[in-house]
């Protein structure tokens, strides 16, 4: 027997063991690296990128699927088959790139394009690099970068093309990218590198403060000198993410079509502008120019009514002044309308009256409306806020276009002016609404729209002698304050026009003081009339002479300050404002300047009637002014105003009636007139040279009224007597209002005044004073009495009434005769 | 041609009035009392009443005249001052309102006015 034999069982069974061992061992580890290879073929295998490995050469040795589809071949026909072909590459140029390549070293080749198996044309960039492990083989990896160069060609394609210059910069202002249209627009000059160059210092400091904020977009223009030309440029920059780095992107425009439309625009503006001012200027001389002559003409017509006494010649004169009123209307109507429509009228707005207005304007519509025997009617309700602010000399205008209108065109019947008033929104804002109603003939439909156009009228309109114009300007100065106008009528019924503005409404303490009522007369005085026409100063001088002033002509203001020299007791100064040599404004403010004559009252008469050329005169120191053609009526109403302005002040002279006609009452400085005419005629009881004028200069007649006088005045002075006797008030009154109705009729106006004391102290009932006024009365009459017979060596007296008729009528035919 | 009636009491206002609208060529009567005047309204072309009479006002005659003759225009004379109405004098038909003392050339002018517009009609 062997002597290991125990042994061998024990050695096969360590040897199973072993190999059962070993053999588990490799197992596993093949798994693992069957495991490891499955994980790697998949992630090649799976991966989008083409992966492949070739020899040198660049056979392919493996690739993946990923390759294939996009080489459009079988995974495993592409097992030999030469990378570079199949690429369309330069075989040499792959080997000298990897000859020089070390190890991990990635070579990048350039992007190629290839047709894939779909015909979509694939762009593609291959990269290879080689491992220290398979010095042999190559490895590939190919990235389908199609989408990524399609996005960039586009990008591309856009940046080129686009008309726009576009830029790109970083945060230090460096320009790093810019398009084609950028350096087109540089074209002549050195295209900027930065910034900086681009924008101008200023500016680049400005972009780095604001754009730090990312949603900033910093805009501005700049100027770029080509040839000749210059370039506007709009620029835009903001700033820009992109992943970690921020930088500035921006555009640039060329605007300068655009500027230049702008700078034609402004000129063709200012040409505009300059045309307009010229217009305005056109108007105000041919304002003047018009009313120049027709001052001449008014005044002319309104003298020699007064020296016609035939009839039918004073209907001529009459149609001759209707004619050049109706000019004067009709110039200031045009003027009025072309104003507004050159958008130069000015509201003149300040606080008013609004019931002063309104019953200033009924009194002389009612009586307008009465020459035709229609009925007026101010409708005003007590309720209605009394004080505005607004251009009253425009609202007075509209309403009385309206209404004016509505009186000439309406036959029977009666006129009716309503207003009323509501809130409206705003701070103390009322709207304020007017509407005149007419009994008239009423207004066809058809003829409606065109109502407010210029010179539209019905038949009756022009019948009527309307200018045509009156309800344009209505309508246009309504519009012109905000408002609105429209009209409601029907054929054979009336018209009603309805007006609404908005006014502020104002407190009364702010508004100033109204004007005294002109229906005080003048004492009169001595004049200075100062225009370079003599026909102006001839009417001007007339007008007054008539009231008893005396007159002192000068052509130019040089004359007017040598007259105001010679001359101690000047009451009022008459300025046209255009003269050669010194002109009005300049004269007034010389005549302010002297101590001697700063309180003279200076009047300017002008042909300018524009508010601002009132402004400058009463800045020059002129007190008032009359605008020509002259009206005598509001010559006197102006005189009375600023005469009693200057003497007693503001505020007394609106309480104050100094100026009483022919009354001796206590005087004031202003009643001490010079006119030198009128000495004996101021001392003496009758005011003989007033007496005959009111008698039309017919001495005779003025004697029989004084003869005549001499016969009554002893019956009043009876009746008076016995009124005082009876202590009754009202027969006191009675007396003295009969005697007061005669004496001031004839001027005598110390028993005119006599007698108003008597009867104010009747009126008081201060019974006390009755004696004293009586026996005042007395000596009145008696002194009255003696100077009329002296004056006019009195026969017996005459006191039958047969006897004074029969004396008139003898009159009657001598003045027929001549 | 145009006949005008004056109702004034006025003796001497009368006077002066009646002579200037003769010497324009107006056939004038005069009246100073309201029964006076009552008593001849029918050949009046235009009339010229004083407020205040002895026996009455103007304005009576004023609504007798426009009763009798519409077409006639009437004017009222006041004193100054005066406290009649002007629509009571415009119901009773007067034309024109004027204050005393009356400036004679306003009422010429006022009166030819009114034969002007006559003559128009």
């Amino acid at each position: 027997m062997c002597p290991f034999s125990p042994f061998v069982p024990f050695v096969l069974t360590v040897c199973v063991f072993l190999l059962i061992w070993w053999y588990w061992k490799t197992g596993r580890l093949l798994s693992i690296i069957k495991r490891s290879r499955d994980r790697f073929k998949a992630l090649v295998d799976l991966s989008p990128y083409g992966v492949a490995l070739t020899s040198k050469t660049g056979q392919i040795v493996s690739a993946n699927r990923a390759l294939a589809d996009l080489l459009g071949r079988d995974v495993r026909s592409l097992v030999g088959a030469s990378m570079p072909q199949l690429l369309g590459l330069d075989s040499k140029q792959i080997e000298h790139g990897y000859a020089n390549l070390s190890p991990g070293e990635i070579l990048k080749l350039p992007g190629l394009h290839l047709t894939g198996s779909d015909g979509k044309v694939y762009h593609l960039r291959p990269c290879l690099f080689f491992h220290e492990t398979h010095p042999d083989l190559l490895f590939w990896h190919i990235q389908d970068q199609t989408t990524y160069f399609e996005l960039e060609k586009r990008f591309e394609e856009l940046v080129e093309s686009v008309p726009v210059g576009l830029f790109w910069a970083d945060l230090n202002g460096t320009i790093r990218a810019v398009n084609p249209e950028f350096k087109e627009m540089f074209a002549s000059v050195d295209t900027p590198s930065n910034l900086e160059e681009l924008l101008s210092n200023k500016l680049w400091k400005q972009v780095k403060k604001s754009i730090v904020s990312k949603d900033h977009v910093f805009k501005t223009q700049i100027e770029v000198k080509d040839g000749n030309r210059t370039r506007y440029l709009k620029v835009e920059l903001k700033i820009c993410h992109h992943g970690a780095s921020n930088y500035l992107a921006g555009i640039l425009k060329d605007e300068t079509v655009e500027q230049e439309l702008q700078q034609e625009l402004k000129a063709a503006y200012d040409k505009a502008e300059a045309a307009s001012r010229a217009k305005s200027i056109f108007l105000s001389q041919m304002s003047h120019e018009f009313r120049t002559p027709l001052n001449v003409i008014m005044g002319m017509a309104t003298l020699l009514e007064d020296k016609i006494t035939d009839g039918q010649a004073l209907e001529l004169v009459s149609d001759l002044k209707k004619a050049s009123e109706h000019l004067t209307s009709l110039i200031g109507d045009i003027l009025d309308l072309a104003k507004i429509e050159s958008g130069r009228l000015t509201l003149d707005e300040h606080p008013f009256d609004l019931k002063d207005l309104m019953e200033n304007l009924s009194d002389v519509l009612g009586v307008q409306a009465r020459l035709k025997d229609l009925d007026f009617r101010l409708d005003f309700p007590e309720d209605i806020h009394r004080f505005f602010k607004g251009d009253p000399v425009r609202i007075r205008q509209i309403i009385f276009n309206l209404a004016g209108n509505a009186i000439k065109l309406t036959q029977k019947g009666w006129v009716e002016i309503a207003l009323s008033c509501r809130d409206a929104e705003g701070d103390n804002k009322k709207c304020l609404e007017i509407r005149v109603t007419d009994t008239g003939p009423g207004i066809p439909e058809d003829v409606l729209p065109e109502l407010f156009k210029p010179f539209v009228q019905a038949e009756d309109g022009r019948r009527a002698g309307g200018t045509g114009l009156g309800l344009s300007i209505a309508r246009e100065l309504t519009e012109l304050m905000g408002g609105s106008i429209n009209v409601k009528s029907k054929v054979g019924e009336g018209t009603t026009f309805t007006v609404q503005i908005v006014l502020e409404a104002v407190d009364e303490c702010f508004v100033p003081e109204t004007r005294q009522n002109s229906k005080v007369a003048l004492r009169p005085g001595t004049a200075i009339v100062a225009d370079d026409v003599q026909m102006n100063r001839k009417i001007l001088k007339a007008f007054l002479e008539k009231k008893g002033w005396k007159i002192l002509e000068a052509s130019d203001g040089v004359e007017v300050l040598e007259i105001l020299d010679q001359e101690s007791k000047i009451d009022v100064v008459f300025m046209d404002v255009s003269m050669p040599r010194m002109d009005g404004v300049e004269a007034a403010r010389r005549i302010r300047q002297n101590e001697r004559w700063k309180d003279i009252p200076i009047i300017a008469v002008t042909a300018h009637a524009m508010a601002e050329d009132r402004e400058r005169f009463l800045s020059a120191g002129m007190d008032g002014y009359v605008s020509k053609p002259v009206k005598p009526d509001l010559l006197f109403e102006e005189m009375a105003h600023v005469l009693s302005e200057r003497v007693l002040g503001k505020e007394e002279a609106g309480n104050v009636s100094i100026l009483e006609p022919k009354a001796s009452k206590p005087v004031s400085r202003s009643e001490k007139n010079k006119v030198q005419k009128r000495q004996d005629s101021k001392d003496s009881p009758v005011d003989y040279e007033a007496l005959v004028a009111t008698c039309q200069g017919m001495e005779e007649l003025a004697n029989e009224l004084l003869k005549a006088l001499v016969g009554e005045c002893p019956k009043w002075i009876e009746e008076a007597e016995r009124a005082v006797a009876s202590l009754n008030p009202k027969e006191i009154r009675k007396i003295c209002h009969l005697i007061r109705g005669s004496a001031s009729t004839i001027h005598a106006h110390e028993l005119n005044s006599a007698a108003e004391a008597l009867g104010k102290a009747a009126r008081e009932g201060k019974s006390e004073l009755y004696p004293v006024h009586l026996n005042a009365l007395k000596e009145a009459g008696q002194r009255l009495q003696a100077w009329i017979s002296a004056k006019i060596c009195l026969p017996d007296a005459i006191d039958t009434l047969e006897d004074i008729t029969q004396e008139a009528s003898k009159q009657k035919d001598v003045t027929l005769q001549a | 041609m145009k006949r005008v009636l004056i109702l004034e009491d006025s003796l001497i206002v009368s006077k002066l009035l009646a002579n200037l609208l003769r010497a324009k060529g107006f056939e004038v009567r005069e009246c100073t009392t309201v029964s006076e005047a009552q008593n001849d309204l029918s050949n009046v072309d235009l009339a010229i009443l004083d407020y205040s009479l002895p026996d009455g006002t103007g304005l009576e005659i004023a609504e007798e005249l426009k009763r009798r003759r519409p077409d006639v225009p009437m004017f009222l004379l006041t004193a100054r001052g005066s406290s009649i109405p002007r629509d009571v004098a415009r119901k009773a038909g007067i034309k024109e309102y004027m204050e005393k003392p009356v400036e004679p050339e306003m009422l010429l002018k006022t009166v030819e006015r009114y034969c002007a517009i006559d003559a128009d009609t």
